[in-house]
């Protein structure tokens, strides 16, 4: 019995890990779940910054598995969303300090306690991927639309299988429809035809997500992005919600040969 | 040659050596007997008739029997001419010696590696024999063969055909490779890339050249 731990992962780092974990974690909790989001980037910590709960960090991850303090007292509650606990990193230590078995100790404790358990991954296919991965029961592969980001995905999709999480599903973060619509940029069906895993969300640019992160709100809590909106909308399909897809291109001057392609396309 | 049917493990394979001057019938009930047991189920063996000059119907028999047991055939290993003929006209791997038909070089039908799934960046599938994925082979993943290669999907990756044989061909429902090699052939389509297309396709090695042709 317990909740469902939930590794963010991609191999590639600055595709949107973090922020995914802060942004859907934020969105579970606003859904009435009961929320841990885990900084597994031992020696990085940002998760804490995105929540913008820096300085209340007294205790982290590594104090827990040394033994220098409980589970509960290294958890921080966000300041507005109420369900939602953070468990931060240590910034001061690497990521030997942590082993993959003390690593599940943690998270099934945490399991107990929560609803969801979101554990940002590092960056990389080391330990600390390892680590981050071993406890958790479902994967979240964030990539961005870009080769090079699609082929760390690719790879870190094979490593889960090797380590037996074979249910993943596949969030594409920082579309950008104006650069698809012109052929500049992969685009969504190109993604899963080569990484041919499940799809779970599709995230748009958005400037203002810089802006948020900097600030430390979560940009789901901001009603009209559409970034944030399709960050609930990840939320509500890992709830088991049938979710249509939201529109980026619609609002787009196709013109009428786009839409002879588009056609074309079906 | 013994009177007793034979079975001894050689590298990769299982070599079963049948008695030539007992009659085939008895032959059968003994190979019967030996091969009998859940060991050999699914497996393939080699069977060694020596100087003995087989039949059609005798070829019949045996394959009935091996088809009852579930056990597969890799080939003979005959010293008998007219036996040697008559297999290869059928269409059956012949060699003179077990080594012989271990090293591919003259047979035809050979096994097949099945791998289901998606070979993705970093995973290496590599085979004695020729390779059947199931799936896509992505950027950066790797199959390696010593003979063929058919990929029941996009070939996307890095394909390594007939290290062992110039007979080896790679074929692809989609062929978008990084590279791919036949023997001491290496191709990575560049010249060919703007036309290469969402066809089936199989590569082949023709007059010391590497030939694409789509299906």
């Amino acid at each position: 019995m317990g909740g469902i731990a939930i590794v963010i992962t991609s191999g590639k780092g600055g595709v949107g890990k973090t922020t995914t974990t802060a942004n859907v974690g934020i969105a579970l909790s606003m859904k009435n779940k009961r929320v841990a989001v885990v900084d597994a980037d031992i020696g990085l910590r940002n998760l804490d910054v995105v929540l913008g709960l820096e300085n209340r960090v007294v205790y982290n991850l590594v104090d827990i598995v040394e033994g220098a303090c409980g589970v509960k007292q290294a958890l921080i509650r966000h300041k507005r969303a109420e369900n939602l606990y953070l468990l931060p990193a240590a910034q001061a230590r690497t990521k030997d300090a942590v082993t993959s078995e003390q690593m599940v100790t943690v998270v099934s404790e945490l399991k107990k306690m929560f609803d969801f358990v979101l554990i940002d991954s590092p960056a990389g296919i080391e330990a600390g991927f390892r680590n981050a991965a071993t406890g958790a029961d479902i994967a979240l592969v964030v990539t961005t639309p870009e080769v090079s980001a699609v082929r760390d995905a690719d790879r870190i999709i094979g490593l889960l299988d090797s380590m037996g999480k074979k249910e993943h599903s596949l969030i594409i973060n920082r579309i950008r429809p104006e650069m698809v619509v012109e052929g500049n940029m992969l685009d969504v069906r190109d993604v899963i035809d080569i990484l041919s895993i499940k799809l779970i969300g599709i995230v748009p640019e958005d400037p203002e997500i810089i802006i948020s992160t900097n600030k430390g709100e979560p940009i789901v809590m901001d009603d009209n992005s559409l970034a944030g909106k399709a960050f609930i909308n990840i939320a509500r399909r890992i709830l088991g919600e049938n979710v249509p897809w939201l529109k980026l291109e619609e609002r787009r001057k196709k013109g009428l040969f786009g839409w002879i392609k588009d056609m074309w396309g079906k | 040659m013994e009177r007793e049917v034979k079975i001894k493990g050689i590298k990769g394979g299982i070599v079963t050596g049948i008695p030539e001057d007992i009659p085939w019938k008895i032959a059968l009930s003994m190979l019967r007997k030996k091969l009998d047991n859940e060991f050999f189920t699914n497996s393939s063996i080699i069977l060694d008739i020596g100087n003995r000059e087989i039949s059609r119907k005798e070829i019949t028999t045996l394959l009935e029997l091996l088809d009852a047991l579930s056990v597969g055939l890799k080939g003979f290993v005959s010293l008998d001419e007219r036996s040697y003929l008559l297999l290869s006209k059928y269409g059956f791997s012949v060699s003179r010696s077990a080594e012989g038909l271990q090293s591919g070089a003259e047979s035809e039908y050979e096994m097949w590696k099945r791998v289901e799934g998606t070979i993705r960046s970093g995973q290496k599938i590599e085979s004695e024999s020729n390779i059947l994925i199931v799936g896509d082979v992505n950027p950066d993943g790797e199959v390696s063969a010593s003979g063929s290669i058919v990929v029941l999907g996009a070939l996307r990756g890095i394909a390594r055909a007939g290290n062992k044989s110039k007979d080896a061909f790679i074929a692809a429902i989609r062929l978008f490779p990084q590279y791919v090699t036949i023997g001491k052939y290496w191709s990575d389509f560049s010249k060919e890339k703007e036309k290469l297309q969402e066809k089936p396709a199989i590569i082949f090695i023709e007059e010391e050249s590497m030939v694409l042709r789509y299906l």
